[in-house]
Formats: structure tokens, sequence, C-alpha cells
């Protein structure tokens, strides 16, 4: 475990557990040396799915009422390439999610079916299954089966566009689809070819989930690998772990994010943060359609509080920040240097650093040219380009 | 009336050892005004709220439960609703938009009088209705992608707050709607939408879901004859100390934000604490009353 040696406290801790979950599944699978140690996991369920990740990693919690299956996966890849599932006939989970980065769209802001301007940037999907939390600010949102719901139904913006109204006419073009009652009937056998939006979530919802890949240079050289990253990117790599930058603090861990939840946690933080972005008027405000969980929970602290994205792809899930308001990696890390951000002028005024609810973490740091560059090599090597040309993922009609 | 027939049959443990009970028909009738404009599709209400503002009507729905008849001595008797496509178990879904699609689209059913049975000793005078606002935990976060009528409805889904809108009261002003601090605002519905808010737990994990603010007004209508009266909804006295031409801050209209400047009257109206959801004891609400 060279990993052990190189890498700072937390992760170290992080890469302990990472072993003895790989302990744990060796003892579940049965196929392990005999009289080793079992332990006691009864969030472990079987999994009848073929995740395909190193097993140092653990798995990601399986809803009790959609457990994992190939057929439910195959059938909602179908389902996510296919636009057919919006009000209008124009708009796929694919048309903002873009497989070659990383499920991210490239836009500032995403566009729903009908022409509305979203308020938040798309999200890169690749381990979503381990978000604590899905979207970028909602602690009432656990689940992808609970998020998959909001982009479909949305009415304020318009996502999907599906409502009462067209919502038979949105299930009449799937079933009138020669390949759906196959795929139907496979994966959901008892439900016989009945199509249904409960059967479309949990199979887009499985295909969401299967989305899981350890596999960039960096998750390489993690596992042993050598000569994956370069002597630049280890440098960054030191940085990015060291506590002159803080990154790690939010952006740590397996899932490079603090917002995580696998298999093997009895307990599970939804955290949020506040980086600083805006204090409109100096007290403390965001924009007043983008306020992160404040607009749930009300309390005045959770002001411009959002969640912790993952950073693997982060190189091609260009631009930034919930808002897509940052172009480069270059432009965040400036950000974050500064400990915020400066709005001179408009109606977003407003000293970001001062924030009264900024995260703890995010106090600003003195880095030279050369040491950005070692950090974009870094963040850069956290691209997983197995996962950006994977077939697995990829859409199905154009097969 | 044969579901309520056949329910009435299977609910023999309400009652009683006194062999003097009698089942009686209810037919509890809502309907919807607006400075004494019946509330539809089609007509446009005037006078509404402090600028005041003309507006048309978008949507206008709620749920409702735990529904009591009570007699002059205050004794409090159950009803029974009768199951279709409107109730279910205790819950009704009263629907007086007469239009599909915020009132643009076709003409469809309305759902005014909420019905079943309630039991009770022969000669008893019934005086007085209680009901709550909302759906009851237990259903609000259920799946929603498996619910069955009414609670299929995907307008009163409230998906970023994991349950339901248990009030959807939505008009569109005319002249739209500004914003003092920004000049580039401009929305076009003033919206109500009532429900749970600061949810979170999650059913399929096997979690229960708990909220930071129930907001489930309870209204206590006295001097109500179930045979006679009904129950009216004035949305003048919901809005009225709002101006419906602006929309301060937050979500356009009112959205259950407890810090939403629109939401605070709103809130008393309903005889609600905005800051917490919980029904406040010390005001009563003003947006109900018998007609």
């Amino acid at each position: 475990m060279i990993v052990l040696n190189t890498m700072p406290l937390r992760s170290q801790c992080l890469a302990l557990t990472a072993l003895f979950i790989c302990l744990s599944c060796a003892g579940l699978s049965g196929c392990g040396p005999t009289g080793h140690t079992t332990i006691s996991d009864p969030s472990a369920q079987a999994t009848g799915f073929d995740w395909a990740i190193p097993t140092r990693y653990p798995l990601p919690v399986e809803p009790l009422d959609n457990p994992m299956t190939e057929a439910k996966f195959q059938l909602g890849r179908h389902l996510f390439y296919d636009p057919r599932l919006s009000g209008n006939g124009s708009q796929s989970c694919s048309s903002c999610h873009i497989q070659a980065l990383g499920f991210s769209d490239g836009r500032t802001l995403p566009l729903g079916s009908t022409g509305e301007v979203l308020a938040r940037n798309a999200q890169g999907l690749m381990n979503a299954a381990y978000n604590a939390t899905q979207t970028w600010a909602n602690p009432s949102v656990l689940t992808l089966e609970q998020q998959a719901l909001i982009p479909l139904f949305s009415e304020a913006p318009v996502e999907h566009g599906i409502t009462d109204s067209n919502r038979e006419s949105v299930l009449q073009r799937i079933r009138d689809e020669p390949r759906y009652p196959a795929l139907f009937s496979q994966a959901f056998p008892d439900l016989g070819d009945a199509i249904e939006f409960a059967s479309i979530r949990n199979a887009l919802t499985s295909f969401v989930r299967g989305m899981v890949s350890f596999n960039s240079p960096f998750d390489r050289f993690e596992q042993g690998e050598r000569n994956t990253m370069s002597a630049s990117a280890h440098r960054g790599r030191q940085l990015f772990f060291g506590e002159a930058l803080e990154c790690f603090h939010c952006h740590g861990g397996y899932h490079l994010s603090d917002s995580t939840r696998d298999r093997s946690m009895t307990f599970v933080d939804k955290p949020f943060h506040n980086t600083g972005l805006f204090n409109i008027a100096g007290n403390g405000d965001y924009p007043d359609d983008n306020q992160g969980i404040f607009e749930i929970s009300a309390d005045p602290s959770d002001m411009g509080k959002f969640r912790a994205p993952s950073l693997r792809n982060v190189a091609v899930t260009a631009p930034y920040m919930h808002d897509g308001s940052m172009a480069s990696l270059s432009e965040v890390i400036d950000f974050y240097a500064a400990g915020g951000r400066v709005i001179a002028e408009g109606e977003h005024a407003g000293d970001g650093r001062m924030n009264p609810f900024k995260s703890g973490f995010v106090t600003g740091f003195e880095i030279t040219d050369g040491q950005k560059a070692d950090l974009i090599a870094f963040l850069e090597s956290l691209t997983d380009e197995s996962f950006l040309s994977n077939p697995r993922f990829s859409n199905p009609w154009e097969e | 009336m044969l579901v309520a027939t056949f329910l009435t049959a299977c609910s023999g443990s309400g009652g009683d050892s006194s062999d003097n009970l009698v089942t009686r028909d209810i037919s509890i009738p809502f309907v919807a005004e607006a400075s004494n404009l019946t509330i539809d599709c089609d007509t446009r209400l005037t006078g509404l709220g402090t600028a005041p503002s003309d507006a048309d009507l978008l949507d206008f729905r709620f749920y409702v439960h735990d529904m009591v008849l009570t007699d002059e001595a205050g004794t409090r008797y159950t009803t029974t609703f009768e199951q279709n496509t409107w109730q279910r178990d205790d819950l009704a879904l009263v629907d007086l938009a007469n239009k599909a699609d915020s009132c643009s689209g076709d003409v469809k059913d309305t759902h005014s009088e909420v019905t079943g049975t309630v039991r009770v000793p022969a000669g008893t005078v019934l005086s007085g209705l209680e009901f709550t606002l909302g759906v009851p935990s237990a259903l609000n976060h259920a799946d929603r992608a498996t619910a069955e009528a009414p609670l299929d409805r995907a307008g009163m889904h409230w998906n970023w707050q994991n349950g339901y809108k248990f009030v959807r009261v939505d008009v569109a002003p005319v002249g739209g709607m500004s914003r003092p601090t920004d000049a580039g605002y401009s929305a076009t519905a003033w919206n109500f939408h009532l429900g749970s808010t600061d949810c979170t737990g999650d059913p399929q994990l096997g979690e229960t879901v708990v909220c930071g603010r129930s907001n489930r007004p309870v209204v206590s209508l006295e001097n109500f004859d179930p045979d006679l009266d009904a129950v009216l909804f004035d949305y003048e006295q919901l809005i009225g100390a709002n101006d419906l031409s602006v929309d301060e801050a937050a979500a356009p209209g009112c959205m259950s934000g407890a810090t939403d400047p629109e939401c605070a009257a709103i809130f008393t109206a309903l005889g609600m604490d905005v800051s917490t959801g919980a029904v406040d004891n010390t005001i009563t609400q003003t947006v109900f009353r018998v007609q």
C-alpha cells in the first residue's frame, strides 16, 4: 500500500476503509480464502449487477424496491437517450448530459424542452450513485429515484415538460416503439408488458446508478499502477491534498466529495458549503433564484450552501459552479486563492470573501503560476477517458 | 353509493355497543369566491389585493383530510369518505378549476363536493365541521411514481420538496408582475403553493421522512349544517394583504417559503405560524367560512 505512505491523513483513513470493505466484500462473495474475518453488514445486500469497479471501493446503495439488474440498466440506457420521454418529443436526458463531457452539457446554464433557461449548471453524472444528496442543493432529495421525477415533471422551469395532460401520449410514444416491449418485460418480468412511469423511472435511475467508474490516471495510481500521472500532476496531487490549499476537505475521499453515501456506511453526512461566490449588499445574500439549501430549509445560515460535486472528469465538465459562472479551471483556482469572489458593480455587487456564511476552509492561499499548472495537471488526471467513450453508456439508438 | 355502503358495513368497530347509531350520507360542497365573484377558469377576477389587480385563474386545487363533524356538545364524529378517483381513505382532492392545462386547455371535471358518511346517534344535530388542509405525512412522502388517485396528479406533485402541494391556487395578474429591486424582473403567475417543507429522509431506504415545517392548517367552522351549508374558500382573504402586481422576493407569489415576504400574511390568514409551519392557536384562520 504505497498509497498509505503518500496520502494525507484523511485519505489514509479512507484508504483503510476501502481495504476493510474489500475484505467484507470478499467474505460475502464467498470466493475469498477460507477462515478470514467476516463482517456483519446488513446494508451490503446481495447484488445481481456487475458494477465493474475495483473491489477496493464500496458499492453504492441500492434502494430496497429498485435493486440493480443488467436488464433495468439496459432499458434505462434506451430511455436516457430517448427524446420521446418529453412533452413535445424534443428532449432526452442526454440533451443536457453528454457522455463525452462526463454527462454534463458544456453550457453555462441548460435549456429545457420549451426553451426555458434553468437556474443551475448541468452536472456530470459519473459516480452520481455515491452522492449523499442529489442535485446541487437539496437535502430532501436523497436518491436518484427522488431526483429523476424533478426533470421529468418540473413546471418551473419546464425541463422534459411531462404534464397531466400529455403524460398518456408520452407513454403511448414509448409503448409504440418496437424495441421497448421486450426491454420492459426483461427489466420488469413481474409487470408483463405494462409500461408505466414508475418502471420508466426505475430503469432510468438504474442506468445512472450504474454509471460508476474508477479508471482515471489518478485512480489507477491509487490502485497501485505506476507512471499513470505526470510529475506535474503528482505535484498537483500533493497541493490538492495539502493543508495550504484545503481542497480535500470538501473534495476528498474516494468520491472526491464530502457528500458521499455508500453501502458500508451506518451514518451519512449531508454537507453543503457556501464558498463566497456572492455577498449581495454585504448581508450574505445570493441571487434571488439561486440561494442553495436556504431554499429548502429557510435557515438564514444556509444561504448560498451547495453540495461539493465530485471532481472526477472535472476537466471536461466546464463551465463551473452551480451557476456555470466560471469558464475554466484556472478561473476556479484563482477564485479559491482569493478566498471568494468580489463583484464590483451591478445588482449582485458585494465582496463574497466576506460572506458571513462562507465555509471555514475557503480562506484563500498563495499559489505560483507553476503550482497552478501542477494543480490543473492533477485535476486533468481525474478524467476517466475510458468512461467517456465506454459503449456501455453510449446511445443505443445509434447502434 | 355502493362503495360507501360497503365501507360502512366494514367499519363496525366504530360502533359501539349503542344500537341507536344511524349512518347518514354527507355531501360537503366547496365553493370559492374572490370579491363576490365565483372562481372558475372563465371568470376574470377583479379587485384583488392591495393594488388592486385583475387576474385570470390558472389553478385552484387543494387536499383535505381528517374531516370531522361536531354536534352542539362538541362531540366529534369522524367521517368516512366515499372512495373514488377524487377521494381515497380519509383524503379528498377538491378541484375547482374547470379546464385543464392551467385553465387554457379542454374542459375537465371538477370536484367540489366531498362525499361519504358519518355515523351518529339518531337525532343528533350536527352543527360544526373541521378538516385539515393537506396530505397526511404517511401519504405525502410515498413514491409519487406509483401513487393512485387522487395522489396521481403530476400538477400536485412537489418533487423538489419530496411531497405534494397541499394547496395550489395560481392566478395570472393582468399586466404581469414586477419586482421593485430588479428592473429586469418579470413574472406572469402569482402562485400559492402550500406544502410541507424542509423534509429529509427516504422511505425507499427504509427511513422515515421528517419535515421541519408541516404547514397543514386546521379549519374549524361553527354553525355549519352539513345538510344545507357549503364551505367557502375566500381567495381575497388569502391574498388580500399582498399586491399581486408585485413580487418582492423569492418564489413568484408564495411557495411556502418561511422567509418569502409574500407568505407572511397568507400564513396568518390560514391560522399558521409561517416560521414554524405549525397551527398558531392564538389566531383564527379567515380564508374558509360557512356559506
